[in-house]
């Protein structure tokens, strides 16, 4: 069922609670070390949304929850997600994405504001990062099963696990590699938003997930390119050491 | 959970809100979504009003 006003009535809350609420907190950091950025997800956004997650990550670490929990949490919600877009419950898909996400970065507060940091579980969180994330796309594969569409997820797939590959390697080799147009935050926020506008915009013109299908396509060229991006980047640095 | 206080609140609040938005929008369970969408929209006011008394934590 069609719900346009409703759909366009969310559209101005989520844009005005999040322009209302990063307002307020830059006027109250305005001179803060608000550390790295990326083009798509400037220092001081990361700075605000980290900053919405601090009483949870402080209420967790009272409780003593362990950061691993989170992060199979983080996997569980994940398979959520693929159940959502599976049953073509986009919007939902899309919250779930952005929460997932939430708990991606959660993990890691509390694991460095409590006792739990350690090598295992940075092990243990980078591996179930990649389940989490196949998973999601699981769910877009079945939606758009039949179509042309399913090659762009899997290229949005290649392109995530490229990134991620190619920045494990490159450390493995002592190359830091933190560079990138599409990081594992920003695949999370194009992902999350690209559905719940979509899901809006269907709502308002109707349409068979065009701005999903744009939004997969995106991380379809953006996720390789930041792959081929970090193997240049790596094989300069390595190119550089061996003739230093 | 005073950690909540302000802030927390607000955030928990506004997540549940989205949740009774994709319910409500995704399918045709519209009382489920529009109980998520009252719980969430009191959170956050509750949210607000502590950080507006300023008892909030970083709220």
């Amino acid at each position: 069922m069609s719900r346009p006003l409703f759909a366009l009535l969310h559209l101005g809350l989520i844009l005005g609670t999040a322009a209302i609420g990063m307002r307020l907190y830059w006027r109250e950091h305005a001179d803060a070390d608000q550390g790295k950025g990326s083009r798509l997800l400037s220092a001081r956004v990361r700075a605000w949304y980290f900053s919405n997650l601090e009483p949870f990550a402080a209420l967790f670490v009272r409780l003593g929850v362990r950061p691993i929990a989170i992060t199979y949490a983080q996997v569980a919600v994940s398979v959520l997600v693929a159940a959502a877009y599976a049953a073509g419950l986009v919007f939902t898909a899309g919250f779930l994405v952005l929460f997932a996400g939430t708990l991606d970065i959660l993990d890691g507060k509390v694991a460095r504001g409590g006792e739990g940091a350690s090598l295992r579980g940075a092990f243990l969180d980078s591996v179930m990062d990649r389940y989490a994330e196949f998973v999601g796309y699981v769910g877009l594969v079945v939606l758009f099963a039949s179509g042309w569409r399913v090659l762009l997820v899997l290229l949005a797939i290649l392109g995530g696990f490229m990134v991620s590959y190619a920045r494990a390697r490159a450390e493995g080799l002592g190359v830091p590699c933190e560079i990138g147009t599409l990081q594992r935050p920003e695949r999370y926020v194009l992902l999350g938003f690209g559905s719940i506008f979509g899901s809006i915009a269907g709502h308002v013109f109707g349409g068979d997930h065009v701005l999903l299908t744009l939004t997969v396509a995106v991380l379809a060229v953006l996720g390789n390119m930041t792959a081929l991006q970090r193997t240049a980047y790596v094989s300069r640095a390595l190119h550089k050491a061996s003739h230093a | 959970m005073p950690e909540l206080h302000g802030k927390g609140w607000r955030v928990l609040g506004y997540f549940i809100w989205m949740l009774g938005a994709g319910v409500v929008l995704d399918s045709n369970a519209c009382g489920a979504g529009g109980i998520l969408l009252v719980v969430g929209g009191a959170l956050f006011g509750y949210g607000t009003m502590q950080s507006l008394r300023g008892t909030g934590a970083g709220g």
